[in-house]
């Protein structure tokens, strides 16, 4: 037990500010409410103002909305291991998760600092998330903890954390091998606001992997 | 401006992890009413008042509860007080719920779990367990009010129940459920892995509850999503020495709960009035940044503010202890797991509860209506 700072932390949700670039949040009622709703009455009348974006909008100072007021989400190791496994499934391809199987592996990082290239290797043991069927295939959802195992180099983790871009040169071939063999997928955390594409980009990460095991001819 | 009034140091229960000095001490009335006028002198016109019971048990002081309740409304009829008392329920009865009804009285029960759970800490001066004669003064107060709020204190021992505790407490009619951990006690790493376990289960059932839109209050997860989603630093709601004061069954002032009886954190007397010298000192001590936590991302979101919780962990007002600090990480991050899962799913109750402004007001107009 010790007193531990954290150095990075992202909640992964908005704040109230941040919403307001989203009016529509408060438009969809639970549905415990609308058997309450009854014509004319004084009640009815406040919940629906509350369900109302321009009530959003007025009930708050305006903030600026753009650039900062963005907020980035990403997803949680679990969430994201569940879509990765379930977009294997629909695509024919049935993956389970995988409980302390740990492998040791070599990363390329190739990392562009003010346009010089800088070729690193991470050695990293990885307890991976998920495996194939067989057991010939495992998968790794990066997330910012995985990374941070890996290196101490504090850039390279900010820009695991702050980088999209980054992250998709990273892993552009999407996989790598361990030291015996074994294939490892790497997926890499997507980020941004909107949870749906966020989630097709974590499926396309997929999709991709499958298409190039199957021009190698492994798949 | 918010004040405790001390009532008495005495007890009908002798629970292992109270803190409080048992001795027999016991306010009078003319301290009592003193102790309101002192709030509503040194406030501003249209503030609200937040007067809280406390004890020992502070229902062995009924009496004194209700007239300094009445003394309040019929002296300052122009002013908004709320009341607010937490009692063990050995004491409860049909007339103090229906005054707590009747005039606003939040009442809080404590519970810690079943009865092997409950038992464990919560035992009376003949050392027997208290749990049947709480539960049945819970079902009577959840009559009166339906959104009581259920405390419940964890110990290392009672741990490994917690999620089951919580969902017995659920069960039992409490859609309120206030957890705390006792600071006081000698937890070790493999406690505190055992803990985050079960708060893992308990967000499992808050979860659930919100995906099916069923009312589920519980503290510490909706504070951290609350505090977060309002840009709410932890900090502004400390208010030691500025906006709290603790009146001792003596009338002598003290800026928080667990510092009364300190001598070095006295603030005067209600006779003699509050020397703002040292408040400003013990307000100021309350605001340095203990330096183990400097540049921490987390720390507008920690704890690391109360006075209460440091003094008891650590020993210092301003030091967070290590239980503090892996605590309060845990359950920012297990807080923000739920939240961040709901807010995908973009359900439409945890949206409500935590960005609609008016939700409170919705959801009290609700329970009356039902």
């Amino acid at each position: 037990m010790k007193i531990c700072k954290a150095r990075r932390y992202n909640a992964g949700y908005p704040t109230k500010e941040e919403t307001l670039i989203y009016p529509e949040l408060l438009k969809n009622m639970p549905e415990r409410w609308k058997g309450l709703l009854v014509s004319g009455t004084l009640f009815s009348s406040v919940l629906l103002a509350s369900c109302d974006p321009r009530t959003l909008f007025n009930r708050t100072v305006p903030v600026v909305l753009a650039g900062d007021a963005y907020v980035t989400l990403t997803f949680a190791e679990d969430e994201g291991v569940e879509i990765i496994i379930d977009e294997f499934l629909a695509q024919g391809i049935e993956f389970e998760h995988a409980y302390r199987v740990k492998v040791n592996a070599e990363l390329p990082v190739d990392v562009e600092y003010e346009e010089e290239f800088e070729y690193h290797t991470l050695k990293a043991e990885l307890e991976v998330d998920g495996m194939s069927k067989d057991g010939t295939i495992y998968f790794e959802f990066v997330s910012h903890h995985d990374f941070s195992k890996w290196t101490d180099d504090k850039v390279l983790i900010d820009d695991y954390f702050t980088r999209g871009e980054f992250l998709k040169e990273f892993f552009e071939d999407g996989m790598f091998e361990t030291e015996n063999g074994e294939i490892v997928a790497a997926f890499y955390n997507t980020q941004g606001f909107d949870y749906g594409s966020m989630e097709e980009e974590l499926r396309q990460q997929v999709r991709d992997f499958i298409k190039m095991m199957e021009e190698q001819g492994i798949l | 401006m918010n004040i405790t009034l001390h009532l008495t140091n005495s007890c009908n229960l002798k629970c292992s992890y109270c803190f409080v000095d048992k001795c027999e001490r016991f306010m009078d009335r003319m301290t009592a009413f003193k102790a309101v006028d002192f709030v509503v002198r040194r406030s501003l016109e249209k503030e609200n008042f937040g007067i809280s019971f406390y004890g020992g048990e502070p229902l062995l002081m009924k009496n004194l509860i209700y007239d300094t309740v009445l003394y309040s409304k019929a002296r300052y009829p122009d002013r908004r007080f709320s009341f607010s008392l937490t009692t063990n329920g050995l004491l409860l009865d049909e007339q103090m719920c229906l005054f707590a009804k009747n005039f606003g009285l939040l009442i809080a029960i404590s519970i810690d779990g079943d009865k092997n759970v409950h038992d464990m800490c919560r035992v009376d001066l003949n050392s027997q367990g208290s749990h049947e004669r709480v539960v049945n003064a819970a079902k009577m107060l959840l009559k009166y009010k339906p959104n009581a709020v259920c405390m419940a204190t964890v110990n290392p021992e009672t741990a490994p129940y917690l999620s089951d505790s919580v969902k017995y407490l659920y069960d039992l009619g409490f859609t309120y459920v206030v957890c705390t951990i006792n600071h006081f006690a000698p937890w070790t790493d493999e406690d505190l892995r055992v803990l985050k376990e079960e708060y893992g289960r308990i967000a499992d059932l808050y979860y659930e509850k919100t995906i099916k839109e069923d009312k589920f209050y519980f503290a510490p997860f909706d504070i951290k999503i609350s505090n977060y989603i309002f840009n709410k630093s932890s900090k502004e709601t400390c208010s030691l020495g500025e906006r709290h004061i603790s009146v001792t069954p003596e009338g002598d002032l003290y800026p928080c709960l667990q510092l009364v009886d300190r001598d070095e954190y006295h603030l005067g007397h209600l006779d003699t009035g509050i020397s703002d010298e040292k408040r400003k000192k013990v307000h100021e001590l309350s605001k340095s940044i203990a330096s183990d936590c400097e540049g921490c991302t987390l720390y507008d979101r920690c704890r690391n503010y109360c006075s209460c919780a440091n003094i008891s962990a650590s020993g210092y007002i301003d030091k967070v202890s290590p239980l503090q600090c892996e605590h309060e990480r845990m359950i920012i991050e297990i807080s923000d797991t739920i939240a961040r899962k709901l807010y995908k799913k973009k359900n439409a109750l945890f949206i409500h509860k935590h960005y609609n402004e008016m939700y409170p007001i919705i959801s009290a107009i609700e329970d009356k209506l039902k």
